[in-house]
């Protein structure tokens, strides 16, 4: 009767200013811990204190996992949670002769007083250990990435470097979770030919491909998009499903977009005064999202009803069970045509659930019951949810396929990642790698000072490489922040690379950089040589 | 923060900036008519934007709204003072696929070469000569080619691949003093198929069904291989 396979990819690219004393864009983190992270947390305990399953993938990028356990982000974490507890309380009395908008401001008060107390009394700072023990329990799957979540196919004159990205990937999730993952996420989907093999020889045994990847490969596989294939270097590509992942992605037609659910757009940040909102928003003036949201979607109108929270916690019940009825008709539709056990495998970005649809954890949870209560033993041969190494033990890849160049972005390849608002960082950071691979042939063996200013100088090349900053420049959202990433970590290096030449490292700088971009402390710079690659011939 | 942007900039620049995005006013538009029309324009734009991109990337983009613009702090002066060069002292070309109907590609002239060019009466261009090659081989050989002219201003370039399922490399070449100079090859790339194997005609029936059921058309690319992706472009 079919599997289903849920997978939830979670990143954020490193942000971290010790050099400000609050920085914007660090609420990235906060927003996500808070509206997405901890609730998946809830969600899960929940289900597995009543004793239902919920096998799905889940990742954790590196630069993610590495803010997750900082001392300094998890600091101003507390701090970000004290200031809302702060204007939660605020709020309740605000609205305290509007009981609709009441209800809603005692929700936010009781969000984020425990937050504030999981972090610390269940995880004790640390939300990861909530992933591991789970995982450990065998209830999800923890799947690893690309050290800094580069979009593979750009760099692909660079094979070494992407061997890089995805061994260190596959060590930070040791370090981190301590276990090894058996899958692979692949940044933004991003396939080239001849990626397989380097996911391979990594020991991985699958990854995620773009439902066009596996498609327009080679052969054009007889089960479509719901079975995996083994790829030439022998390794399992899930194609990801585009047909039932619209009922939930879709902005407009998908389930987040119904009337009943929350408002992502319409916030206390934009809607109260200054003299209120003051103290909560950027510097005290620009307004931004507080989190503090009381409206309901309604539909095309700036007259918006005021969210109802058990109206929405029922038309999530409704979405779950529809969403498991239509994948298991379709997956008895798919069992007729192919032959086979059909997959359906619907990949998704963790920061959907929660961030931007607020009930999205809810439908999770709910989803999990449907499919528990439809399933009730787990092994039967029902339509169901499991996860990719269990599909894969029990039915292993349908046929041998070479997928083809793709990515899950507009336009299906590498245009996100690559027009021409973003194009021009691609000179400089193919130039930064491939002086760093000269800094490994003239320094093959150093200590000390040298070797930690090389090892800082292959981080801040890794750091250029995070598909994000091309992705928010293409986006035009914070260009200038994508932007001066980018020209900070290509300055870094430079600087860097300069000071060797000209033998004059300042010791207090590099401390400074080391003390700010952190990530990967047991990084060898003398991984960063390159010695098929064609660029490399030609600067030999 | 666009607004407040804006405010900042004398009337000329904001005319300047209505001008580059085609907006045309009149010479007597006041400067709040000015801010406001630019206001709307750049708003547009961004929902235009927002509109042709798929599900996967709006979604993603929510994970980084914060604000509708950046005002990002500056984060040390040499940092400021820090510009990327336009081109780093090497003849040297790259080329990188975008999708399989179009690449990308850069390239650098050291500053001996490019004054050799600048100053030379004989310097009859610099071209972009992209070569459709054997695949498989370490040596080039060369099925097909064609020429772009290019100027010496110029240091990157969007190509269209009128082949896919086959490889590709580039020369860049400078003709002066009525010589052909091969500055530089780039690297190959190989161009997969953009679309199904199989034309829809020739498909069976059971062929068609498992496609329908795929959900084709809720692919980010046309599967039977349209040169929409081209006309778009265009």
């Amino acid at each position: 009767m079919g599997k289903s396979i849920l997978i939830l990819h979670s990143h954020l690219p490193l942000v971290r200013h010790p050099e400000h004393e609050t920085f914007l864009e660090e609420r990235w983190l906060f927003e996500a811990i808070s509206e997405t992270y901890l609730p998946l947390l809830r969600m899960m305990r929940t289900l597995e204190d009543e004793g239902i399953p919920f096998p799905m993938g889940m990742c954790f990028s590196p630069t993610l996992t590495f803010m997750l356990q900082d001392p300094l982000l998890i600091e101003r974490y507390t701090r970000f949670l004290d200031r809302n507890v702060e204007l939660a309380e605020r709020e309740l009395n605000r609205t305290a002769g509007d009981e609709k908008f009441h209800v809603l401001a005692r929700m936010y008060h009781e969000r984020y007083v425990r937050d504030r107390d999981e972090l610390h009394s269940l995880y004790n700072g640390n939300i990861l250990r909530g992933f591991e023990r789970l995982a450990r329990r065998g209830m999800i799957e923890l799947m690893a990435t690309a050290a800094t979540h580069a979009f593979l196919p750009n760099f692909r004159n660079y094979p070494e470097i992407i061997a890089n990205q995805v061994e260190l990937g596959i060590e930070s999730h040791g370090r981190d979770f301590g276990m090894s993952p058996r899958g692979f996420w692949l940044p933004e989907c991003g396939y080239f030919e001849g990626l397989d093999r380097i996911i391979a020889d990594a020991g991985l045994d699958y990854f995620i491909s773009a439902a066009h990847g596996v498609l327009f490969g080679d052969p054009s596989p007889r089960t479509g998009t719901y079975a995996p294939v083994r790829t030439p270097a022998g390794v399992a590509a899930f194609p990801r499903d585009v047909y039932t992942a619209t009922w939930v992605w879709s902005s407009d037609r998908g389930y987040p977009a119904d009337p009943v659910y929350r408002d992502f757009y319409r916030d206390i940040g934009y809607d109260l005064p200054l003299d209120y909102v003051g103290p909560y928003i950027h510097d005290g003036e620009v307004r931004i999202d507080t989190g503090f949201k009381y409206h309901a979607i309604t539909g095309p109108t700036d007259d918006k009803d005021c969210y109802d929270i058990d109206r929405g916690r029922q038309r999530v019940r409704e979405h779950a069970r529809d969403f498991f009825t239509r994948q298991r008709e379709h997956s008895a539709r798919l069992g007729e045509v192919l032959g086979v056990e059909p997959v359906i495998t619907s990949p998704f970005d963790t920061e959907l659930f929660g961030h931007w649809w607020f009930e999205g954890p809810q439908w999770l949870e709910e989803l999990f019951r449907v499919a528990h209560a439809e399933q009730p033993n787990f092994d039967d041969n029902t339509f169901g949810m499991i996860t990719p190494s269990a599909y894969l033990q029990e039915y292993g890849p349908a046929e041998t396929v070479a997928p083809a160049f793709s990515s899950w972005g507009s336009g299906g390849y590498a245009e996100v990642w690559m027009d021409g608002s973003n194009d021009w960082v691609y000179r400089h950071i193919h130039q930064a790698i491939e002086r760093m691979a000269e800094l490994v042939l003239r320094f093959p063996d150093e200590s000390g000072l040298k070797e930690r200013a090389l090892n800082q100088a292959a981080r801040e090349v890794l750091l250029a490489m995070a598909s994000d900053w091309p992705f928010i420049m293409n986006a035009r959202t914070v260009v200038t922040y994508a932007e001066r990433r980018v020209k900070e970590h290509l300055y870094n290096f430079t600087r860097i690379y300069e000071a060797l030449s000209q033998r004059n490292m300042g010791t207090e700088w590099l401390t400074w950089l080391e003390k700010k971009h952190p990530v990967f402390p047991n990084l060898d710079y003398r991984r960063m040589k390159l010695t098929n690659s064609e660029a490399l011939k030609g600067l030999l | 923060m666009i607004r407040r942007r804006l405010e900042e900039l004398s009337l000329q620049a904001l005319f300047t900036l209505a001008n580059q995005n085609g907006l045309e006013l009149g010479p007597d538009t006041d400067r709040f008519s000015v801010i406001e029309e630019l206001t709307e324009l750049i708003s547009e734009n961004q929902e235009d934007r927002e509109r042709n991109n798929s599900v996967t990337v709006r979604i993603q983009q929510k994970k980084f709204a914060l604000i509708n613009d950046d005002d990002t702090p500056l984060t040390g002066e040499q940092l400021d003072r820090f510009e990327l060069p336009p081109e780093y002292e090497t003849n040297r070309i790259t080329l990188l696929l975008r999708d399989p109907h179009w690449a990308f590609t850069y390239w650098d002239l050291n500053s001996g070469k490019r004054r050799e060019y600048s100053e030379s009466t004989r310097f009859d261009g610099l071209f972009l000569r992209i070569l459709e090659v054997e695949s498989e081989n370490e040596e080039i050989v060369i099925r097909d080619s064609f020429e772009i002219p290019v100027q010496l201003s110029d240091s990157s370039w969007y190509i269209h691949i009128p082949r896919q399922k086959t490889s590709y490399r580039i020369q860049l070449v400078g003709r002066n003093n009525h010589r052909r100079e091969l500055l530089a090859v780039s690297n190959r790339i190989y161009v997969p198929r953009a679309s199904l194997p199989m034309p829809v005609e020739s498909m069976t029936p059971e062929q068609m069904g498992l496609y329908e059921l795929c959900g084709m058309e809720y692919l980010e690319v046309n599967p039977f291989g349209s040169d929409l992706s081209l006309k778009e472009q265009e």
